[in-house]
């Protein structure tokens, strides 16, 4: 029974972190209908940030996350601007296979200037554990799924009370209309991108902090992206979070029951399940998703 | 004879909170035009959606020659014999005049036409009947308006079907050619084709339908000979409201679109 | 290009590639043999993707199936590799049937997406059932009897003759009542569907033929190298790679695919031999380069009978914000 217990705490605070992970990808696809495939990359872009400063200054991992933020945000703004732009109304696949071939670009760029050595940047009190009632609970994952919680909800007030994020939210809904009463669209969705960048650099640095990593697992990551929007639903700024929970719990339950290798077939399985059973996913907006019969 | 009637039971639909249809009945027998008006937002078109077997009705049932088709695949219910135009003319982009043709000769009512040669032959007849014949080999991103409808029309012929359901097919045409459009709804009931047609232009359904039925709010408020619905004072007052009504006045040439 | 301009000049490759032996050398055999490998993946995908409209982004699962399925048949069964081969291309079309039924109701991302997770799904699944398929480890299949160069004829040909079927097939398809109900519903569904067209059934053959003819492929290619492992054959840069083959070439059109095979595998393999540490940035840039400034393939070109630097601009104007 406590077993059950502390999979249920590991699968929930490891959820926070995917919901991070994913928000960024959730947002690209919610308003510039963009499938981003080096989300991934990003997020270990973002990893290698955190590692710099570590490595070289010896900050604590968490507290570069503005830095990584900042970075992923310039860096994701001017790739959208500037490439990304290109084909946002281009057919379903072909943004796809651009964000792919970026993705391989990004990875190749990262074995050559970085090597494909798996990195870490954990911090001092990685070890540390704390009492909750019966539970023991690593301080550190605790740490993540705290923060994790307030980037979203920074987010969320970001979105809703700001005009840049009202005017990303009616972009996302309306294009057409938002243009009509003076939204700039262009910079809307550089902005975005951005935030969704800022989004994944904040992601990789709590990844830092708690796994190793290297740019190989950039696709990984983002197919645990896909698999948090598409669970999550598209349309609703919780969905990511659901889809997070929905994962982390997945992963640690999965591997209790089905042993560490099988972890894959349960997420993947999940992913394809959902795709069959509710395609705008838990809290999705169904005109997201809509399915001929 | 209920051999090639269609027949609408009770038909009712609604989408969340508001009833897009309402209990219509109504039945078409081969050779008959029947006219369907009323303001825009009545239901027609979803009406139409619901016999061709796009969306199913939350209550009541469709029929054909006596057999229930409300839970019909689209496709099965147009090999069947009921052939649909929609409003808004979405030919087959990639391909020709004459290919978006032959579709419908290849998979249409009877399976006669399954060689490509035929459905070519069975295809340049149909153009001909509707008058594009002379565009029948250009691409479908070349063709005006206009005869994006006829192309439409021609589609839905090319199916040999026994029931027509035309929705606002004469939309936006100059009078001559709503002339030769109310033409060709004569000869394709002089064929024996039953066909439905929902307009807005109302001298040309007035002119071309045996029997009108009037829509309001999903609801069916008025069936009859164009003549007698003309006159009935729920029709005017749906079209023009409780004043005019109350003066007797009629719509003649009213709610065009 | 003039209709019997075009037939001459595929009559002439078509025998050039026959005869192609007895000038190749080995290193040449190889290397047309893996042209003809993708080509026969980018024209498998053509029919699902470019005639019927639905991008199957994970189609590379079928290649996986067939790969092992061939595998397992010449191990456990002690099949002959063209029965073996013929065995993974049913398996992977009856596989396509059963997907197909939930899958192909999915639109625009989403179809492609859980098209993307069933390859996952599947390659996971293969990684774990070690018992079945030697897991992530892989799988060694037997070495043809034969002479070096005769092993080298053999892939050649087969290869050759798995990319003449799926052209064949296509051609058939295209000029074909089927091919004519693939055309309607790619271009409007629901218009396709009230004029008497079963889509779902159509959608359903163009992707199991899709998956027979990818999963040949696959059964050539596992006894070609006698190694595969889940990792390299159900490969997400693989299916990349011949999807923008197809697209380089010309979705929807019948030689395209095969044209743009040539072309992105001799880059490929002139990038791999000058450019090793970044050839798979510089895959990347081409492949960005494509999608960006001629998604419509070369066809398109061959169709407006020139070749401006307006015509790519043009095409950057249609598809940016």
């Amino acid at each position: 029974m406590e077993i059950i217990a502390a999979t249920a705490i590991n699968g929930i605070l490891l959820g926070g972190l995917y919901a991070c992970v994913g928000m960024g990808f959730a947002l690209t696809w919610g308003i510039l209908n963009v499938v981003n495939l080096a989300h991934g990359v990003m997020v270990i872009l973002g990893a290698y940030v955190t590692f710099a400063l570590y490595k070289g200054l010896g900050v604590d991992p968490l507290l570069t996350i503005p830095v990584s933020m900042a970075v992923l945000f310039a860096f994701g703004y001017g790739l959208q601007r500037g490439v990304i732009n290109l084909i946002v109304r281009a057919p379903v696949f072909m943004t796809l296979i651009l964000t792919f071939g970026l993705e391989m670009l990004i990875i190749n760029a990262l074995l050559f200037g970085a090597s494909a050595d798996f990195r870490a940047a954990p911090p001092s009190y990685a070890a540390a554990v704390i009492r909750l009632g019966p539970f023991i609970v690593p301080v550190l994952r605790l740490t993540i799924f705290a923060v994790a919680l307030l980037l979203t909800t920074l987010l969320f007030l970001f979105m809703y009370r700001t005009r840049r994020g009202n005017a990303i939210l009616a972009t996302g809904q309306d294009k057409e209309a938002a243009e009509l009463v003076g939204v700039d669209i262009a910079r809307t969705y550089a902005m975005s991108f951005g935030i969704a960048s800022a989004f994944a650099g904040a992601a990789g640095s709590l990844i830092a902090s708690l796994y190793a990593f290297s740019p190989v697992l950039g696709g990984p990551y983002t197919l645990k992206a896909f698999l948090v929007t598409v669970v999550g639903g598209l349309g609703s700024m919780a969905g990511p979070i659901v889809g997070g929970l929905v994962l982390g719990l997945a992963e640690t339950g999965g591997s209790l029951a089905f042993g560490e290798t099988w972890v894959e077939v349960v997420s993947y399985g999940l992913l394809v399940l959902i795709l069959i059973v509710r395609p705008e996913g838990i809290l999705g907006k169904k005109y997201f998703a809509e399915v001929r019969n | 004879m209920t051999v090639d009637r269609l027949e609408v039971m009770d038909v009712t639909r609604a989408f969340g909170g508001v009833t897009a249809v309402n209990g219509v009945s109504f039945q078409a027998d081969p050779g008959e035009v029947l006219g369907i008006i009323g303001p825009n937002g009545a239901g027609k078109t979803t009406l139409l959606n619901i016999i061709s077997g796009l969306i199913r009705p939350s209550r009541g049932e469709v029929r054909f020659g006596g057999t229930v088709i409300s839970r019909f695949a689209p496709h099965k219910i147009a090999r069947l014999g009921i052939a649909r135009a929609f409003q808004i003319a979405k030919p087959f982009s990639g391909m020709t005049v004459r290919e978006n043709v032959m579709v419908g000769a290849l998979y249409g009512r009877g399976s006669s036409e399954k060689r490509l040669a035929d459905a070519s032959q069975r295809a340049s007849e149909v153009l001909a009947f509707v008058g594009l014949a002379q565009i029948a080999e250009r691409r479908v991103r070349d063709v005006s308006i206009g005869d994006r409808k006829r192309l439409e029309f021609a589609k839905a012929l090319a199916t040999n079907p026994k029931v027509m359901l035309l929705d606002e097919v004469m939309a936006g045409l100059p009078p001559a050619e709503v002339d030769t459009a109310v033409a060709l709804v004569r000869r394709l009931a002089d064929r024996g084709i039953a066909v439905v047609l929902i307009e807005h232009v109302m001298r040309a359904v007035m002119s071309v339908s045996d029997r009108i039925l009037v829509l309001h709010h999903g609801l069916a408020i008025a069936e009859g000979k164009p003549a007698d619905v003309v006159r009935d004072p729920r029709v005017i007052e749906a079209y023009l409201g409780q004043r005019f009504a109350a003066m007797g006045v009629r719509p003649e040439g009213a709610g065009g679109a | 290009m003039r209709g019997s301009t075009l037939r001459l000049a595929i009559a002439v490759a078509t025998l050039a590639l026959f005869l192609g032996p007895i000038v190749l050398d080995q290193f040449w055999l190889r290397v047309f043999t893996s042209i003809f490998i993708f080509a026969a993946l980018a024209e498998g995908w053509n029919i699902i993707a470019g005639l019927t409209g639905y991008p199957a982004f994970g189609n590379v699962v079928f290649f996986g199936i067939g790969a092992y399925t061939t595998g397992i048949l010449m191990i456990k069964a002690g099949a002959p590799h063209a029965a073996a081969a013929l065995g993974g291309g049913v398996v992977a079309a009856a596989v396509a049937v059963v997907i197909g039924f939930p899958i192909l109701r999915l639109k625009g991302h989403y179809f492609a997406i859980a098209t993307l997770g069933v390859n996952e799904l599947i390659r996971a699944i293969v990684t774990n059932w070690t018992g079945f398929t030697g897991g992530g480890m892989g799988l060694t299949l037997p070495i043809m009897a034969a002479g070096v160069r005769g092993i080298y004829l053999y892939f050649y040909y087969a290869a050759l003759a798995v990319l003449m079927a799926s052209v064949v097939a296509t051609l058939l398809i295209v000029r074909s009542r089927l091919g004519f109900g693939l055309r309607s519903l790619r271009d409007d569904e629901d218009g396709a569907r009230v004029i008497g067209v079963p889509t779902t059934l159509l959608k359903t053959v163009a992707w199991a033929t899709s998956a027979f003819f990818t999963a040949l492929a696959g059964g050539v290619y596992a006894a070609w190298m006698t190694f595969i492992e889940p990792a390299n054959v159900f490969d997400m840069l693989l299916a990349v790679k011949f999807i923008v083959m197809a697209l380089l070439g010309g979705l929807g059109t019948v030689f395209g695919p095969v044209v743009g095979a040539f072309v992105l595998e001799l880059l490929s393999e002139l990038v791999w031999s000058q450019f090793l540490t970044i050839h798979l940035a510089a895959l990347g840039l081409i492949i960005m380069v494509v999608v960006i400034f001629i998604p419509r393939g070369f066809a398109e070109f061959i169709a407006a009978r020139r070749l401006s630097l307006g015509l790519f601009l043009e095409n950057v104007r249609q598809n940016r914000v």
